[in-house]
């Protein structure tokens, strides 16, 4: 069953259009990457699945609901049901390891000891327990991705979005973190991967959507990045 | 909005303004700097203001009785008639009693005093104080009347060379103290439109340096409020830390300067601290509403524009 729907959206930037016409489903507890080149139109889905874009034609429904739709006020509520993955982390540099993920639940205004407690078991899960005082700048690009995948699953979110989360990564610690979101997959998360890594789609063989100037060129169950 | 989040958004104003202690601290002289440069102003307004109030309240008319044959009921019911006057506050008959009296409190040589004392030179006066100093010759005019002709008329007559000239001395001073205080007003509205202009863009560029933080708490899940709270917060603690600097400053300020002041102002014995004691309460109210109105103003203004995008 669907959990997410994109029916015929298209997004254009004055007169350069990025996205023509995709129509896309994904289900409860899927593993699927999205792949293709540069300028393919991958981090654009994802900004609209994270409402920071808005389609220029299309419906997009989430949980049955047509996020296009959302009201300014909705939106802070929609957010904290997705979990999202950076490329470039998004940590708040002025707060440390612990405080960036108990941030997604404070403003949700969780209890305190509910907090602790949370962070604690998010952060040993990927195995920063011993960094939780630090700041961004004092961790590497690996224990930054972690820290962002940390708050991610802070929500125990049922859709989680990757955008090129290995980007920055060198190939041990991609691997890690492939690890990390294919354990949170078998938890039942639905996990879309963008990525323009090749190695790493192969290994996963899972679905695999690939996109080309805008399109969606093929989408096979159990693929592979064929260019 | 529950007193949890109220307490968060409390700690992170608080925290922020710690961990970008650099940004703040420039923040915070920014707006010490407004308010020194507005509460300057506002000191040497009130200061003018007294000054000349001082100078207009010593600008009276004091009639004299040289010929001590007039009759002292005549005299008073002058006094009498003068009160009813709309631009008399006040007339205080001097007896040669007291006239005396006043005149030994004077630093004159006590020979001079004696001499003074054996003729009884002193004359009976009236002490007038008027309402607004501009129309004292208003007050003249109604002397000279015919109907008290016989009791100051001669007295008018030989002091009327030297009233010319009293009133264009009275006038200067009048017109000196207009001045002052028309240009202190100018020149301090344009001081303070370009403080407030200033510190509107250090908030600005303070808000726009962590346009990225707001960006990340949006896709995080934090409502505006939860957003815009935090900066409002150390905006307004730019504010306060300002207040107290620029209170201590200017009380530092006034502490050395008051004895020079008093030297170079003898005329209207103008005690600067006392003054500043005096109008304290006043200072940190204005200090304290113009930065933190300010303060909210200017963050509010300068978040909006990037929850908005």
């Amino acid at each position: 069953m669907p959990i997410i729907e994109l029916h015929n959206v298209s997004k254009e930037y004055g007169r350069t259009k990025v996205l023509h016409d995709v129509s896309v489903s994904f289900d409860k507890g899927e593993f699927v990457s999205v792949v293709g080149h540069s300028g393919a139109g991958k981090s654009t889905i994802v900004k609209l699945l994270t409402c920071e874009e808005v389609p220029t034609r299309g419906r997009i429904i989430v949980a049955g609901r047509d996020i296009t739709q959302l009201k300014p006020k909705e939106l802070p509520y929609y957010r904290r049901k997705i979990g999202v993955i950076f490329q470039d982390f998004k940590l708040l540099p002025q707060k440390t390891v612990y405080e960036n993920v108990a941030y997604a639940l404070e403003v949700c205004d969780y209890p305190n000891a509910d907090i602790k407690k949370r962070v604690s078991k998010v952060v040993e899960l990927v195995g920063l327990s011993h960094r939780v005082h630090n700041y961004p700048n004092e961790l590497s690009g690996g224990e930054r991705q972690r820290v962002a995948i940390a708050r991610a699953l802070i929500h125990s979110p049922k859709i989680l979005i990757a955008d090129e989360p290995s980007g920055n990564l060198d190939p041990v610690n991609t691997w890690e973190i492939m690890e990390l979101l294919y354990r949170i997959n078998r938890s039942g998360a639905l996990v879309i991967l963008t990525t323009h890594n090749k190695t790493v789609v192969d290994r996963l063989k899972k679905r695999v959507v690939l996109m080309k100037g805008g399109r969606i060129i093929s989408d096979e169950q159990s693929g592979t990045y064929v260019i | 909005m529950n007193i949890r989040s109220l307490y968060r958004i409390i700690k992170f104003g608080l925290t922020n303004f710690w961990r970008n202690r650099w940004l703040s601290l420039a923040a915070t002289l920014m707006m010490t700097i407004t308010l020194l440069i507005i509460s300057f102003f506002a000191i040497l307004n009130l200061s003018v203001n007294t000054v000349s109030q001082t100078i207009r309240s010593r600008l009276d008319m004091e009639v004299f009785f040289f010929d001590d044959l007039v009759p002292e009921a005549k005299i008073l019911a002058l006094a009498q008639d003068l009160k009813g006057q709309a631009n008399v506050k006040d007339v205080h008959f001097v007896s040669k009693a007291e006239a005396q009296e006043n005149f030994q409190n004077y630093e004159i040589d006590p020979a001079v005093i004696q001499i003074a004392n054996e003729m009884n030179v002193y004359p009976r006066s009236l002490k007038i104080k008027v309402n607004d100093p501009e129309k004292i010759s208003d007050v003249s005019s109604f002397i000279k009347q015919a109907k008290y002709s016989d009791i100051v008329c001669k007295e008018l007559k030989c002091l009327s060379s030297n009233s010319k000239q009293t009133q264009d001395t009275t006038n200067t001073l009048i017109n000196y103290t207009r001045f002052i205080k028309r240009i202190g007003w100018a020149t301090g509205a344009i001081f303070v439109l370009v403080s407030i202009l200033i510190i509107l863009n250090t908030i600005k560029l303070t808000i726009f340096t962590r346009r990225d933080e707001i960006e990340i708490m949006k896709l995080v899940g934090a409502n505006h409020a939860f957003i815009r709270l935090p900066f409002v917060i150390e905006a307004v603690l730019y504010g306060l830390l300002a207040t107290i600097i620029s209170l201590g400053t200017i009380t530092l300020i006034i502490k050395f300067t008051t004895p020079y002041i008093s030297r170079s102002l003898k005329i209207v014995n103008l005690d600067m601290m006392r003054f500043f004691q005096d109008h304290l309460f006043q200072i940190i109210l204005l200090q304290l509403g113009v930065s933190l109105i300010i303060s909210i103003f200017c963050s509010v203004i300068s978040i909006r524009t990037h929850l908005k995008t």
